[in-house]
């Protein structure tokens, strides 16, 4: 049994300006142990996905309109919110995309790292503060630190802090949203680093969520390619790297420039992505397809497996057309 | 967090500390035995007993009255300054009014004359006691009078009193020196002074906020801006004078005049000085258990001409002309509304001397024919004129300025703040005409009051001036003159001079309007001890006999 | 912090001299004789001059603003009224606390009862509770203070006759003042504290709170509410100063025998001592309150309090209330 898996995922965000198709049907599952790249460009569903796992969307205006989230075989979905919130920050944490406005700016930095040991273990005070001291250690960071503010500290510290705050309670699931986009790049390694090392000592499973296929192919085991709210590839890190089949996917490794080849001009995919308050028929990144028939603006397309534990959601590669 | 609690703490600790040192400034620490007994929460509740109670230890009766405008302290300075109804309480009033025939008495003198035109004697009783236990004597009877300008009052200016040949004859024999006579200086309130106390504590303690007097109440708390409370006196020499039924009054101050008639509708105290509209209103709803006291308060209104400010008063057509383009019943009722009474002399028809002189008629033909007599074609005479931008004075103005137009007299007038106002109305020039009356009004509704600067060419307002040689002659009489007889017939002659040369032209009385409860008091008792708004002689009305 | 408390205090000085200046200016040229109005109709030239002499009126400008200067700043002392001839400093100083307590409890009144509305509204935004209080709060902030204040007179005073209508005898004579000097005040909190919880729930580290399972409630008090003091202190603070001023008519209607009501006395009686006097205190309450105010910002955003400290130069801050950061990770 996966730790976790996601059917048929859908979450829609309803406005007064039209319904927003954020997340439309994503079948995913992460075994223990393991980290999967969720990949897409900005506003493809990741970090809904990430939240709706969470339970945090905003509601109203989100809105889960079908699915099951399946932790450790229960559904997530179905939970109460007491039974949330003790997995929130226990068995399943989160770090977020921006560090500098993810920690609370009028508490010190020990003190929120404390509050979810607190809130999960129940221990003492003093016993999370030095518990906290100690998360604060393994990041890397000075224990005194701990009583500082989040201002006194830099961007990469604050990332830092923030993981000690996701880990502090060794959680099965650690969700990281874009970790390492706000920092500098030189910082991005180190943080990177770091957090694997952590998971393994943990044993945590984690889902990545990022746009940089580097960090995917440093970092993860499994990688899910999305696109306008739906899993367009799935599979084994190696076999999605080194065999990309969906013409998106070849389209964001064409867009890499290369090391090897002197090019001038990145390739980009032509077009955008559609709004996903107004999203095509048919396979959802048939317009921008190069590869693209008549039949792809029409009907629904299906995941379907080119070999084993690959799967695509493209009619001509099911159809060996390409 | 820790820190916003210690905050919150502090924060409500300095609330408290405010609170409370608020609270001691509110009510002092009893030292006076009054104020040990219960008060009494609502005076209501404590109507008039069949029998009033007179032994000691009986219930104690608490009756409030409202007052509003100023709260007053007990120092006699200027006009504000004072608490006139407190002050006739906690101190004996040299000389006051007798209700009933509205001649001068006094509660502590046994005899007053003029020995000669310069030299006032004034003998008192003997065995008069100040609250602090010591005999009063003439020299505290003097020093009533001579300390005036140190405590700052005005009461005496212009009465040529010369302060430093004042003084005591023997222990209870006062002798007050003049310039020459000055008779309207006996109904000036001056209250008896403890000499030894005043001057030990001098003019500017705080112990004048519970002085030493030897009246029947004492000063038990003064909160300022709010109320002062009176508590009657175990030990007030006075015994012939009876029991006393009211064991505490309570004069309530109140800013806003509205909440004072919520006061009085709710029954929270006794009475209160009304104002024209609210007079109204009562006459015409009769709200239970409210009855109204409407009376000339001894002096009148009247249009003043500005003698020196315009050469063209002295024309006595110019002043019949105004007399009779005027229509002065309307006037009056336009701006003294409901509580208007049409006044025809200087002093009101409830005066014992008032002559009924006749007065002008609305004609403005006649108007216009005096004025072709005074030789002015119409549109030909302008008038200009400063006044307060206050109510009855733009009223009045405008109203004149409306009737004078119908008749060809421009009037240009303006309107300022009454202190800017004022300053220019110490020279002449500018005021030509405007409503004068005589705010302190008269219990002994004698004809002076109403004009009493009439005869001041300097040192007073330059267009209250009456510059008519016959008048001036007759107001000396009036005041300087010390023989009754002679008196009375110059009283007479000059209410008709004054009708006859158009002078001064009367219009309407002055009045004091108070509100009463009835289920507390009848308007008898209300008329008998309150002259007017000005005068509430507590002293008395605190007696038993005034309740019964 | 010390150090930046006291040197705004220095600061207050010369801010309180120009007030004094200007208001003493202002009172001087403004047309009127004040010794013509204290003395009234009938008094003698020499009465005039003695009067004059007396109060110091016969010198010129720079002479009697100096004497001002020196007995307001050095003596304490204000003067005398025109008016009553007593000492303006001992009746402020008798009538103050009145006001001031009435301030503080309206502002506590305002705090606690505006805010609670506030985030409650913020939390059921679009709710039907939302929107009543919305309503609400704008008929509270449409109708005038003495409005308010004369209808429940009328209702609690007259009709109902729950309340006393006037003077402060018992504690329920504290309600109406306080409520009604309150009520635009909880208008302005309520829609503050809404706009800016609504605001502050939207904020990352409150999904961060939440990520870590904490409960709603705590959410909200640990999390949301400190930071939206700031902006809730400044508005109060601010509203400190027009209770003051609204003491004016609060207190008139009620009877009320604070600094407001004797203002208000100075101003009809051209009382110009007691409005000097009085306009001063005033000021130099606002002074405080705005220092009070920034010192409270400190007190809740230690990114303030950082700002206030680096003012204090240089020698502290290596001397290590900042550690040097450490950016070599343990990995």
């Amino acid at each position: 049994m996966s730790l976790l898996q996601i059917n048929d995922l859908t979450i829609h965000y309803v406005t007064r300006g039209g319904t927003v198709k954020a997340v439309n049907g994503i079948d995913l599952s992460i075994e223990a142990g393991r980290t999967l790249g969720l990949v897409g460009e900005t506003g493809a569903g990741k970090t809904t996905s990430a939240l709706g796992i969470l339970g945090l969307i905003p509601k109203p205006p989100g809105k889960i309109i079908s699915g099951q989230i399946l932790f450790e075989g229960a559904d997530l979905l179905k939970a109460s919110q007491g039974k949330m919130r003790m997995i929130r920050g226990n068995d399943i944490s989160m770090i977020y995309q921006d560090p500098m406005t993810a920690l609370n700016p009028i508490l010190r930095v020990g003190d929120q790292i404390s509050e979810v040991i607190i809130q999960h273990s129940g221990c003492s005070k003093a016993e999370a503060r030095e518990k906290s001291e100690g998360m604060l250690e393994t990041v890397g960071i000075r224990a005194e630190r701990a009583a500082d503010y989040p201002h006194q500290f830099s961007g990469g510290m604050k990332q830092r802090a923030v993981i000690a705050m996701a880990l502090a309670c060794n959680p099965k699931l650690l969700i990281a949203d874009e970790p390492t986009t706000a920092l500098d790049v030189t910082i991005q390694a180190q943080v990177l680093e770091m957090m694997r090392e952590l998971k393994d000592e943990l044993g945590s499973s984690m889902l990545l969520i990022t746009h940089d296929l580097g960090i995917v192919a440093e970092t993860c085991d499994d990688v899910a390619i999305m696109y306008a709210g739906e899993i367009v590839e799935i599979g084994a890190l190696e076999r999605i790297f080194h065999n990309p089949r969906h013409p998106y996917t070849l389209g964001l490794f064409g867009s890499i420039p290369s090391l090897d080849k002197d090019v001038r001009r990145l390739n980009p995919i032509p077009g955008l992505m559609p709004d996903p308050a107004d999203l095509p028929s048919g396979c959802k990144f048939h317009a921008r397809c190069a590869h693209a028939c008549d039949d792809c603006g029409s009907g629904s397309t299906e995941l379907c497996e080119t070999e084993r534990g690959h799967f695509v959601r493209c009619r001509r590669v099911a159809g060996g057309e390409i | 967090m820790k820190k916003i609690r210690v905050l919150a703490a502090i924060i409500l600790t300095c609330a408290l500390l405010a609170g409370l040192s608020a609270c001691a400034k509110e009510s002092p620490p009893a030292d006076n035995s009054q104020t040990n007994s219960p008060t009494a929460d609502t005076p209501s509740a404590s109507a008039v007993p069949d029998t009033p109670a007179q032994q000691p230890g009986d219930e104690l009766v608490s009756k409030t009255i409202g007052v509003t405008g100023y709260l007053g302290t007990f120092l006699s300075g200027g006009s504000p300054a004072e608490s006139r109804t407190a002050c006739y309480a906690v101190f004996d009033v040299i000389f006051t009014t007798d209700p009933a025939t509205k001649k001068i008495s006094s509660d502590i003198l046994t005899d007053w004359y003029w020995e000669d035109d310069a030299t006032f004697v004034m003998k008192m009783k003997d065995g008069i006691y100040f609250s602090n236990g010591e005999k009063a004597t003439a020299e505290d009877l003097v020093y009533s009078y001579v300390s005036h300008n140190a405590r700052g009052a005005t009461y005496l200016d212009g009465m040529g009193i010369i302060f430093d040949q004042c003084a005591a004859r023997d222990e209870l024999t006062a002798v007050l020196k003049f310039e020459q006579a000055y008779l309207p200086f006996t109904d000036t309130e001056m209250y008896l002074i403890c000499k030894s106390w005043a001057e030990s504590v001098g003019f500017d303690s705080d112990e004048w906020y519970k002085p030493v007097g030897s009246g029947p109440y004492a000063c038990s708390e003064y909160s300022y801006d709010n109320y002062i409370k009176l508590n009657l006196r175990d030990d007030y020499w006075n015994k012939e004078v009876g029991d006393y039924y009211v064991d505490e009054w309570t004069i309530k101050y109140y800013p806003d005049a509205s909440t004072m008639y919520m006061d009085l509708e709710n029954g929270n105290i006794v009475f209160c000085e009304l104002t024209t509209p609210v007079y109204s209103t009562f006459v015409n709803s009769k709200p239970d258990n409210i009855d109204v006291s409407l009376r000339s308060d001894g002096v009148t209104y009247f249009m003043q001409f500005g003698y020196l400010d315009n050469s063209a008063w002295y024309d006595k057509n110019v002043r019949l002309a105004v007399a009779h383009a005027v229509n002065w019943e309307e006037l009056g009722r336009t701006i003294l509304g409901d509580t208007y009474i049409p006044a025809n002399s200087i002093t009101p028809n409830a005066s014992p001397y008032y002559v009924d002189v006749g007065k002008y008629e609305f004609d403005q033909e006649l108007a216009k024919e005096y004025l072709a007599k005074a030789g002015y074609a119409p549109g030909e005479l302008t008038l200009q004129t400063l006044m307060f931008d206050v109510q009855l004075f733009k009223d009045f103005t405008e109203a004149v300025q409306y009737y004078l137009s119908q008749v060809g007299i421009t009037v240009d007038a303006q309107f300022g703040d009454i202190s800017a106002v004022i300053g220019e109305w110490f020279s002449p020039g500018g005021t030509d005409f405007g409503p004068y009356w005589n705010t302190a009004s008269s219990p002994t509704m004698d004809p002076y009051r109403s004009i009493f600067t009439a005869d001041r060419k300097e040192g007073g307002l330059s267009w209250t001036f009456i510059d008519d040689a016959r008048f001036l002659e007759l107001f000396a009489e009036l005041v300087h003159n010390t023989d009754e007889t002679e008196r009375n017939a110059a009283y007479r002659e000059i209410q008709q001079h004054i009708y006859d040369e158009a002078l001064i032209i009367p219009f309407a009385d002055s009045v004091s309007v108070i509100g009463f409860r009835t289920d507390e008091i009848t308007k008898e008792q209300i008329n008998k001890y309150t002259l007017s708004v000005n005068f509430y002689q507590l002293h008395k009305f605190g007696l038993a006999s005034a309740w019964q | 912090m010390l150090v930046y408390a006291l040197k705004r205090l220095l600061w207050m000085l010369p801010v309180m001299l120009g007030v004094l200046i200007i208001v003493f200016t202002i009172t001087y040229f403004t047309p009127g004789d004040p010794i013509a109005a204290m003395l009234g109709p009938g008094y003698t030239p020499e009465r005039y001059a003695q009067k004059a002499a007396e109060l110091g009126l016969d010198q010129g400008y720079f002479i009697r603003l100096g004497k001002y200067i020196w007995n307001a700043f050095v003596r304490f002392d204000l003067g005398r009224s025109y008016l009553s001839n007593l000492s303006i400093s001992d009746e402020i100083a008798a009538r103050f606390p009145i006001t001031l307590c009435i301030g503080v409890l309206t502002i506590f009144v305002m705090a606690v009862v505006g805010m609670p509305l506030g985030i409650f509204s913020a939390i059921r935004q679009y709710g039907a509770a939302d929107a009543a209080l919305t309503v609400a709060a704008l008929v509270m902030n449409a109708i005038p203070a003495f409005v308010f204040a004369l209808l429940s007179l009328i209702l609690f005073g007259v009709v109902l006759r729950w309340l006393p209508v006037n003077g402060l005898g018992s504690w329920k004579a504290w309600i109406l003042p306080v409520v009604t000097s309150a009520l635009p005040g909880i208008a302005v909190v309520m829609r503050m504290s809404r706009t800016t919880m609504l605001e502050v729930i939207r904020q990352d580290y409150i999904r961060t709170a939440r990520s870590k399972g904490l409960k709603e409630g705590v959410i909200i008090r640990k999390h949301a509410l400190k930071n939206c003091l700031i902006p809730l202190i400044t508005v109060t603070g601010g509203f400190m100063t027009s209770v003051l001023a609204g003491s004016i008519i609060v207190e008139t209607i009620f009877g009320i025998p604070g600094l407001g009501m004797y203002l208000m006395g100075g101003i009809i009686g051209r009382d110009y001592p007691v409005i000097n006097g009085s306009v001063l205190l005033i000021s130099l309450i606002v002074c405080i309150l705005n220092l009070v105010v920034d010192l409270l910002y400190a007190m809740i955003d230690p990114r303030i309090k950082a700002q206030y400290s680096a003012k204090k130069g240089k020698i502290k801050k290596s001397g290590g209330t900042l550690p040097p950061v450490n950016e070599g990770g343990a990995a």
